[in-house]
């Protein structure tokens, strides 16, 4: 059939070359990954200029803070030990046998929460008071009850990331849309399978929020436990590395393990969450990627 | 049905109709993904089988919806204002869409809406309802489907007048 035309076309010519060409150096320049290339490099030389300001003008400045260079020079030369491997490999074992401890204990505590309503007072009366001590605070409890670094560390270490945890699913299971409720209790699921068909997906967005956050605190608990009581289990994790190097008065080594602590807490969270993220809350949706500026 | 589509957003349209089948109805996942698709086929929505809710405009949604309750092949079906959401244009199609699905189905539908053509278009029986206390005012037969403008008119006036009163 032919498209019946009243529309009286103008001419639109003139617009055609509307297209704007910018040159190269502008693109360049408004390039997010340059940006971050030039601030990085800024910030890299800043770090180094002042180091060498302090060796040179304070009496033992080089006790007081590393050049930059020295330590990617000794970070570098540490990736090359098989000593600073397992050093890292302990510290990713303990941190992920508590992060399950913790999340597998919050997920179950959580679950019987939304479907008992003894299980929800209990976690309103007890979670707002756990989740605001630090986890920190409770040390020197935990080496009183266990007298082991071990078990200590991996208590306080867990019950960070179950505090937190916890309050986030509680959070996103009471958040999620009534409709939804709804079309779960419609369809007749028994409890589980309404906590794990409706609750949990619909319940993502803060889940991964709180696991994000839970394992963050877990870290700093981690790195926190072994400033205080010393090694964990054998040559210890990377705290432990950390007040030994302070202990030698080795800046560059002390910064090494600051730095990769950092690139183990970038891996955890913008690589694994990130994937994670985008297979579920933003493949469906529900979590929006905002436009940079 | 509900006023919103009330699709589960990390399902796509299959897997939305497919859910209620497995869950409530103890089809097999074959079965259930057989029948999910001849629904979804019916409201016209064959190439949009792997799309997740936030990929489909909001008419679409609606029939996914409309697919979902269907595919139950329950006898009676219960519509709480079910297009009140959408525009002139793709309220009239699905309209269209769900008196077909009822002839082919048979299905019972209680169609609840405050829009009276609506009321006049698809019921076949009209229930009038007034507010404060909700009590039904009058009971009326519908119009058959080549009824004329005017007589659709007239009938919309006189529940209007009902509703006035």
């Amino acid at each position: 059939m032919k498209a019946e035309r009243i529309y009286q076309r103008q001419d639109l010519s003139h617009l055609a070359n509307l297209e704007v060409k910018v040159p190269l150096g502008k693109r360049l320049l408004h390039s997010n990954w340059l940006q971050k290339l030039i601030i990085g490099l800024a910030l890299a030389g800043t770090w180094e200029s002042a180091a060498t300001y302090i060796h040179n003008n304070i009496r033992h400045g080089n006790l007081l803070f590393p050049k930059f260079s020295d330590t990617v020079i000794t970070l570098g030369q540490l990736l090359g030990t098989g000593d600073f491997w397992s050093i890292i490999g302990l510290t990713i074992a303990v941190l992920l046998a508590c992060f399950a401890i913790g999340t597998m204990l919050a997920f179950a505590f959580s679950a019987l929460s939304i479907t008992t309503r003894a299980g929800c007072n209990f976690l309103e009366l007890v979670v707002p008071p756990m989740s605001s001590l630090p986890a920190v605070a409770l040390i020197s409890a935990a080496i009183l009850a266990f007298k082991s670094n071990l078990t200590g560390t991996v208590f306080v270490v867990s019950q960070a990331v179950f505090w937190t945890v916890l309050a986030a699913i509680h959070q996103g299971f009471t958040q999620v849309d009534s409709v939804l409720k709804q079309v779960g209790q419609n369809y007749g699921l028994s409890k589980t399978a309404y906590v794990f068909k409706i609750l949990v997906p619909a319940a993502l967005g803060s889940i991964i929020t709180g696991t994000r956050l839970g394992i963050s605190r877990a870290f700093q608990a981690f790195v926190a436990v072994e400033l205080v009581l010393g090694s964990v289990y054998g040559d210890g994790a990377l705290g432990f590395f950390i007040a030994q190097a302070k202990n030698d008065y080795n800046p560059p080594l002390v910064y090494a393990g600051l730095f990769t602590i950092m690139i183990i807490s970038f891996l955890i969270d913008y690589v694994a969450f990130g994937y994670i993220e985008k297979k579920t809350i933003i493949k469906w949706g529900i979590k929006n990627i905002d436009n940079k500026k | 049905m509900f006023q919103q589509h009330a699709l589960l957003p990390w399902k796509t349209a299959l897997e939305n109709v497919i859910f209620p089948l497995v869950n409530a109805t103890k089809l097999t996942n074959k079965a259930a993904r057989d029948r999910a698709r001849v629904y979804l086929n019916k409201v016209g929505l064959a190439d949009r089988l792997d799309q997740y809710p936030h990929q489909l405009s909001g008419g679409q949604k609606q029939r996914v919806s409309i697919a979902r309750a269907f595919a139950m092949q329950s006898e009676i079906l219960l519509m709480d204002e079910p297009f009140g959401a959408l525009d002139a244009l793709t309220k009239a199609e699905m309209q269209d869409g769900l008196l077909e699905l009822c002839e082919q189905t048979q299905a019972t539908v209680v169609f609840i809406t405050h829009d009276i053509l609506e009321a006049i278009k698809v019921g076949h029986r009209i229930l009038v309802l007034s507010s404060h206390p909700g009590q039904v005012v009058a009971e009326l037969n519908g119009l058959p489907t080549q009824a004329s403008p005017e007589q659709r008119q007239a009938l919309q006036q006189r529940i209007e007048t009902m509703l006035n009163h």
